[in-house]
């Protein structure tokens, strides 16, 4: 059988960036997935998800979060990117992020998202799932990865995955 | 070194063997040699041999001969021949059909429905038994009256004897459920409905492990989820069918209305080492 789960590209940070950008992606794949396991620079600085450079408010999200000893559940409306974590990440600290975009070149759907990020930091840590829309129509043919104030950090690495039904 | 042809102590030359179809063994280093052995042997027993072409790489037995350390991507052709106990080998075959080992695949597509309007209720039977679990992903809608809609799982037609658990958070509260017993298994809000924004879809990953077990109870947890701009839920949820038939059939029942014409449902295989 044909290969139904491929990697598009993977970004390894060399050195530190404001942002990671997977473009001219195929529209040949059902499904993408993304995965990521970034650092962030200061304290404050979350990761955020963003297609097709739009930053109009176009993107919602709906998530369910805990840390081991509160959870939660919070939405989002209107915004210009989604947000991948509830949490604070940890300065300097890996994380771990991952997106399942469905029917991402799709003309006619609007685009949704399940996602999580997660980190540990042996005694505290969190968890957060999410569903987010971007109110589109238009095919994705790029995804940014990107952060608020500060930059990804070195030793980042981000994977896009094209996931294909029969 | 084997005997071509007839000799007075190993007997006559047996005839040559016909070549059959060569396969990618889904090792990528491996092929699969298929052909119909020699009609005359003479004396004793045969042993056939296929050998690749480039790189004379050689495997034995009867069909199909399994040859191995072959490089992926490179083009090869097979020849078999066949060799008796006393040494007296055949004429080669005819070289098979040109066969390249490709990447062996770990996640694969099994099969596909996208939605049409006019049913509600999808089956994936005749489910190949060759892997280690199923996965089955979906962008879904339903036709009814409502902003969003449950999917029904059920395994084998079995209509009884399912439970599952879920966690939802919509951005207004945390909602948990519990049901046991049912005829089928629940994923909550997992679709969107007409009442939604037109192409505001629900979407879900299912993974089904051990799925070909018949010791085992069959579990499954899904994610899932859908948003429409002012509200949405994400949920997780585990399920188990209470039975250890192998599952062979998986049909996905919307709970009110029909698959529309946006929504796609694929399911997966995903091999194990």
């Amino acid at each position: 059988m044909a290969i139904t789960y491929e990697p598009i590209a993977t970004t390894t940070l060399s050195s530190d960036t404001a942002e990671i950008t997977f473009s001219s992606i195929p529209s040949s794949y059902t499904d993408l997935r993304l995965v990521f396991t970034p650092k962030t620079q200061y304290a404050g600085n979350y990761i955020w998800l963003r297609f097709n450079t739009d930053t109009d408010a176009n993107y919602s999200r709906s998530v369910l979060y805990l840390d081991g000893s509160s959870f939660g559940t919070f939405h989002g409306n209107a915004e210009t990117k989604i947000r991948m974590n509830f949490y604070t990440p940890t300065v300097g600290r890996f994380a771990l992020y991952d997106a399942d975009i469905f029917a991402y070149s799709s003309s006619s759907a609007k685009k949704t998202i399940l996602y999580s990020g997660i980190e540990d930091n042996n005694g505290s840590g969190y968890l957060t799932r999410g569903v987010a829309m971007w109110s589109s129509s238009s095919a994705i043919t790029s995804v940014t990865l990107t952060t608020d104030g500060g930059n990804i950090l070195s030793g980042t690495v981000a994977t896009l995955y094209g996931i294909k039904a029969a | 070194m084997p005997i071509l042809g007839a000799n007075s102590s190993g007997g006559s030359r047996p005839s040559a063997p016909v070549i059959g179809s060569a396969t990618d063994g889904g090792t990528g280093t491996t092929a699969s040699v298929a052909f119909t052995p020699s009609t005359y042997i003479g004396k004793g027993t045969i042993t056939y041999t296929a050998t690749s072409s480039p790189g004379n790489l050689t495997g034995t037995g009867s069909s199909p001969i399994t040859v191995s350390g072959l490089t992926t991507g490179t083009a090869y052709t097979f020849t078999v021949r066949g060799t008796t106990n006393s040494g007296v080998a055949s004429a080669s075959s005819s070289a098979s059909n040109s066969v390249t080992p490709a990447t062996p695949t770990s996640f694969e597509s099994i099969a596909t429905f996208t939605g049409n309007g006019s049913s509600g209720s999808i089956t994936f039977s005749s489910i190949p038994q060759t892997y280690k679990a199923l996965q089955i992903r979906w962008t879904g809608r339903t036709t009814a009256a409502q902003t969003n809609a449950d999917l029904y799982v059920q395994f084998n037609s079995v209509s009884n004897g399912y439970i599952n658990h879920s966690i939802q958070g919509n951005g207004v509260a945390v909602e948990t459920k519990n049901d046991v017993g049912g005829s089928y298994s629940i994923v909550y809000n997992s679709l969107t409905g007409n009442s939604a924004t037109s192409g505001q879809m629900g979407v879900g990953v299912m993974d089904i492990e051990d799925y070909a077990s018949t010791t085992r109870k069959k579990t499954f947890r899904a994610y899932s989820g859908q948003q429409r701009i002012s509200q949405g839920g994400i949920r997780y949820t585990s399920g188990m069918a209470m039975y250890n038939t192998a599952i062979s059939s998986i049909t996905l029942t919307i709970g009110s209305g029909n698959w529309d014409s946006n929504s796609s449902v694929a399911l997966y295989g995903i091999k194990g080492a």
